[in-house]
């Protein structure tokens, strides 16, 4: 199984929040949630979002921040993930 | 069927964060409908904070990575699944690491990720669970990466064997 990015799992996040991915796409992002803090923690930010506002669309996270975000956990991961 | 669950903590679906019941008062916890477990094989692949032994409903359905039920319980939890273990875990994988990058320098890299994370799986035991399957993953890609996919399966092996022996598990 190819393992799946975190770019790829940030552009699949809304698919995989609202059921829409098929079981094999599944594993493949729960796979990643294993063993990724910093996705994990994004997917559950989201599912938050999703929680209080009811959808996700492509405005839920700022193109900015979602840039941002995938800056700071290659940061994050060249800098052995601390915190 | 009786086989493996790696929870978030307090029993929680590490990806539907669905609480579930849990044991008490030597009874297992209530039923869930719909659930994901763990044979030995699977439990690198799967790491979360807590390790539960599972009852499954049958019909079951077993899939290269996992089984899937109808329903399950929560029997008892794997006390020895702990953040000290994980962290133990991740040394070994990253000595794993190491020992490749010694057969071949281009691995050298993978090492260096895998000290990093062992080292913070060591330093916190909040994260412990989840840099100890970084590092497995790393350990994992690194054969991968340099002598194909049945490397890669070997060193799933090696960390299916260490948990097992660790943990006291059925083979």
């Amino acid at each position: 199984m190819i393992d799946l990015s975190c770019q790829e799992l940030v552009e699949l996040v809304t698919d995989y929040l609202e059921g829409a991915m098929p079981p094999s796409e599944r594993e493949r992002f729960e796979m990643h949630l294993v063993y990724c803090r910093g996705c994990d923690n994004y997917v559950e930010q989201m599912r938050e979002t999703l929680r209080v506002v009811g959808h996700l669309t492509e405005d839920s996270l700022d193109s900015r921040v979602r840039d941002a975000l995938l800056d700071a956990f290659r940061d994050w991961k060249r800098e052995g993930g601390k915190q | 069927m009786i086989a493996y669950k790696f929870l978030r903590r307090g029993a929680v679906g590490p990806f539907s964060r669905v609480s579930w019941p849990q044991p008490g008062k030597g009874e297992p916890g209530d039923w869930l409908k719909g659930v994901h477990a763990c044979r030995p094989q699977d439990l690198p692949l799967w790491i979360f904070d807590e390790l539960w032994e599972v009852e499954l409903e049958p019909p079951i359905q077993a899939t290269p990575t996992h089984v899937t039920s109808s329903a399950g319980r929560l029997r008892a939890r794997i006390e020895g699944w702990s953040p000290r273990t994980a962290a133990d875990f991740a040394a070994a994988c990253a000595e794993r690491t190491h020992e490749l990058s010694l057969l071949n320098s281009s691995a050298s890299a993978f090492a260096k990720d895998a000290a990093t994370w062992a080292k913070s799986a060591a330093d916190d035991e909040r994260v412990a669970a989840a840099d100890s399957a970084c590092v497995a993953r790393i350990a994992a890609e690194c054969a991968e990466v340099l002598w194909g996919a049945e490397a890669a399966e070997r060193e799933r092996a090696w960390q299916v064997d260490w948990l097992t022996n660790r943990l006291a598990l059925p083979a």
